[in-house]
């Protein structure tokens, strides 16, 4: 039996914001361009890629971020579980998929780490690092966008109100996360 | 009823510029020019604020609503009362009207040169030649003074070519600190006055900014990035020492009872040889490939042929630029028909994965191939050695780990527990050994699991350094290392990679180029110190004759240990011709002495690869 250790071990509250990383959650990286690939991805999610830019799109179990035009981010919305990483939906899009060359299935589930952001001061701190303008970003709930915060790219989907999701690469997570306390307790 | 303080008023609005403009077209057959002429150099302008607000709210235009007002000073006052007043209002008079009475300024005394022009100076002057001086202008790009005068004497006379030529005022302060010296030396030095000049596109910061606000939070613990593998806190935990590789923090080696690296090192390599040695191999690049060209694309990227490789099999690749010169190696896995793993180097897995996708998107948009970087996604743990096997099979009991059944360069999946694993059969050392890749949140406890089931074999982590010295032994290169974008695969002295019946890969063409067949390039050779103890220091030039005059160096030594393993000093150099030198006689000269080298193959250890399924 093996240990699940994540790169982040803590929850932090500060005023206005909480900070927490969510796992295990399954991630998939989908990739394609023929005609075939969006409907028997759709078809096997029973949910819609998003086509516009920088936006996403959610059923009762996942959600699917827009990354390019051939390129989509799935991830769960709930957790997985720790003591195995069998993921069924996985399985069935790599066979309907990858096995059938209309795409490409690859699981990045720890290739990112989720960090959730709650509270009224998330774009205050944004801005400590990125040069991306959040205007528009936090009046659409469920746009996305691919930036860097603190020299670091990362993935943000705008959740709901005041809570968003923070993709980073592992290997960067410890690092990213230290910064982002190190920023919130200056808020 | 207007008082003297309203004349004063009005004409204070009259200013300078104004009233020599209403002289030359209005005034000159209406009013007496000595009036104007006294109003515009006499009196101050500081007081204009009244009339200004009056102006303000009336709709007439500034030139008619003070033609107005001294109109009406002069029928409700009459001209002579008018003029009088001015008379009495001049500079020396303003005490009476501002009732101030000896002041403690009357008695000041003012010391000017005679001749008060005032002149800003933008460089100051020196006594050298100023092509021998650095008077900088822009202190972020260090553009001097006299780039900008060599800008102008090239012909630039446009204030935004003098910038895009020298980069004056390009940094992030956008010019604060030295745009208005740099419009200062260019008016100068042709000649013209600044408000002629223009000035460049006025960009943000609009404000001083303190530095502060720029660097933001990058200092202390957050000065610079760094990656971190899953293994990291065990490595800590055990006092391993690290090494910066790419941005990412490796282990480099882990000392024992204040043990030297040297010492570390050289237990590291003798342990990993003689039973067991385990690695974290996590940083290696990792780009999955899927499509239904992905062989194709492989042998469009690798020197080597792809098409034939087997599934579950894996296979060494060089990756060329298109000069020709070894830009990458790793082994790629099929995994599938239309799926592989390619492993990059540590520090070379972005430039490569950036690499491939822009000639997917721009050169190849035909292939029918897809990229995902997954180099996060796994932990990777390289079990090596003579009892690799041994503990692998404590691991994973049910995995047949026979040669028959999992020979050297294959791939297998495996479950450790009910979580899935990628093993796989590669070795960097020349040992037996297998890599686990298993996904990235249990690779500390696969690790913890290795070192448990290795204890009874005495099983040693060892870091970068043992792991450089063991590939070492075998004549392996390490990409940046003993290649410096210099080197072809044929300097490398690994002609048998280049696929001679490929259409095309990247670089071919380059290693036809009359320079690249060259027989005097530098090639990669093996160097044995004339004594066995003495270690040759990187980097160090070779000679082929001591005395000659002048030196005349045919290469240096790129790689260079003391080996546990053959108990005696071995090096990897690049040396011009050093393919028909084997056996000759070669000095490296040190500032003490000169140490004698022989040339030899590249490969020390372990010549027939029996170690591989040992």
């Amino acid at each position: 039996m093996l240990n699940y250790t994540s790169s982040i071990t803590e929850n932090k509250n500060y005023a206005d914001l909480i900070i927490n990383e969510i796992s295990p959650i399954m991630k998939l990286n989908l990739r394609g361009k023929k005609k075939e690939f969006l409907p028997t991805v759709e078809k096997t999610l029973n949910m819609i890629l998003p086509t516009e830019p920088n936006t996403s799109s959610s059923s009762e179990k996942l959600t699917a971020i827009w990354l390019s035009p051939d390129e989509w981010m799935i991830f769960s919305n709930n957790i997985a579980e720790k003591n195995n990483n069998n993921y069924e939906i996985e399985e069935i899009l790599y066979n309907n998929i990858s096995k059938k060359s209309f795409g490409s299935v690859a699981n990045i589930t720890d290739q990112f780490v989720m960090i959730n952001l709650n509270g009224t001061k998330i774009f205050e701190l944004f801005s400590f690092g990125t040069p991306f303008d959040f205007s528009e970003f936090k009046e659409k709930k469920g746009s996305t966008a691919q930036t860097i915060l603190n020299h670091i790219d990362v993935i943000i989907h705008h959740k709901s109100n005041n809570n968003v999701n923070l993709f980073v690469r592992r290997s960067f997570s410890e690092h990213l996360w230290s910064w982002i306390n190190d920023c919130a307790s200056r808020l | 009823m207007l008082t003297q303080e309203d004349i004063y008023d009005s004409y204070c609005l009259a200013q300078k510029d104004y009233i020599k403009k209403y002289k030359s077209k209005h005034w000159e057959n209406e009013y007496d020019n000595r009036a104007v002429e006294f109003v515009a150099e006499s009196l101050p302008d500081f007081r204009n604020n009244s009339l200004a607000d009056g102006l303000n709210r009336s709709r007439d235009t500034k030139e008619e609503f003070i033609k107005n007002h001294f109109e009406s000073l002069i029928q409700e006052l009459g001209r002579e009362f008018v003029y009088s007043n001015l008379e009495t209002l001049n500079v020396g008079n303003n005490k009476n009207f501002l009732k101030i009475e000896n002041t403690e300024y009357d008695n000041l005394k003012i010391e000017c040169p005679s001749d008060n022009v005032k002149k800003n100076i933008w460089l100051l002057p020196s006594d050298k030649v100023i092509g021998k001086t650095k008077p900088f202008v822009d202190f972020q790009n260090d553009a001097t003074a006299k780039d900008i005068q060599l800008a102008l004497r090239e012909g630039f006379r446009s204030i935004e070519h003098v910038k895009r030529y020298t980069t004056t005022g390009m940094g992030t302060d956008q010019g604060k600190l030295g745009n208005m010296h740099a419009l200062g030396i260019v008016a100068d030095t042709a000649g013209v006055k600044m408000g002629e000049l223009g000035t460049t596109t006025f960009r943000p910061p609009y404000t001083p900014l303190t530095f502060g606000t720029i660097v933001g939070r990058n200092v202390g613990e957050f000065f610079d990035i760094f990656r971190k593998t899953p293994i990291h806190e065990w490595h800590e935990k055990n006092h391993a020492e690290f090494e910066n590789v790419g941005q990412w923090k490796r282990a480099w080696y882990y000392p024992i009872n204040n043990e030297t690296m040297e010492e570390a090192v050289q237990r590291e390599s003798k342990a990993a040889r003689e039973s067991a040695g385990i690695l974290d191999a996590s940083t290696l690049g990792k780009i999955d490939i899927q499509g239904t060209d992905a062989s194709e694309f492989l042998n469009r990227v690798y020197t080597n042929a792809w098409s034939k490789l087997g599934i579950g099999k894996c296979r060494y690749g060089l990756m060329l630029n298109e000069d020709g010169m070894l830009y990458d190696d790793g082994v790629t896995t099929r995994l599938d028909e239309n799926h592989y793993i390619m492993t990059t180097t540590t520090g070379g897995a972005a430039n490569v994965m950036s690499k491939l996708e822009d000639f997917l998107q721009t050169e190849w948009p035909e292939l029918d191939v897809f990229l995902t970087s997954i180099t996060d996604h796994f932990a990777t743990v390289s079990v090596c050695g003579p009892n690799s096997r041994k503990i692998l099979n404590k691991i994973i009991p049910n995995l047949d780990l026979s040669d028959e059944n999992f020979p050297h360069m294959s791939c297998k999946h495996a479950h450790i527990g009910k979580i899935k694993c990628r093993v796989m059969r590669i070795s960097f050392t020349g040992e037996h050994s297998y890599e686990i890749n298993i996904q990235a949140n249990y690779g500390k406890s696969v690790w913890e699991k290795c070192m448990e089931a290795g204890k009874e074999f005495n099983i040693t982590p060892y870091g970068t350094e043992a792991m450089h010295l063991l590939r070492a032994e075998k004549g392996f290169i390490i990409t940046g290392q003993d290649t410096d974008g210099t080197m072809t695969p044929i300097d490398l002295q690994m002609d048998w990679i280049v696929s001679k019946k490929k259409y095309d890969f990247i670089g071919k063409r380059s290693l036809y180029r009359s320079d690249t067949i060259r027989k005097d390039r530098k090639q990669l050779v093996g160097l044995i110190t004339e004594d066995p103890k003495e270690v040759l220091e990187e980097g160090a030039q070779i000679v082929s004759e001591v005395n000659k005059k002048p030196v005349e160096m045919v290469g240096h030594v790129t790689s260079s240990y003391y080996s546990p393993n053959l108990n005696k000093s071995i090096a990897l150099a690049v040396v011009k011709s050093g393919k028909q030198m084997m056996g000759q006689k070669l000095f490296v000269p040190m500032e003490n002495k000169t140490i004698n080298v022989t040339v030899t193959d590249s490969v020390f250890f372990d010549k027939e690869n029996k170690r591989l399924n040992a």
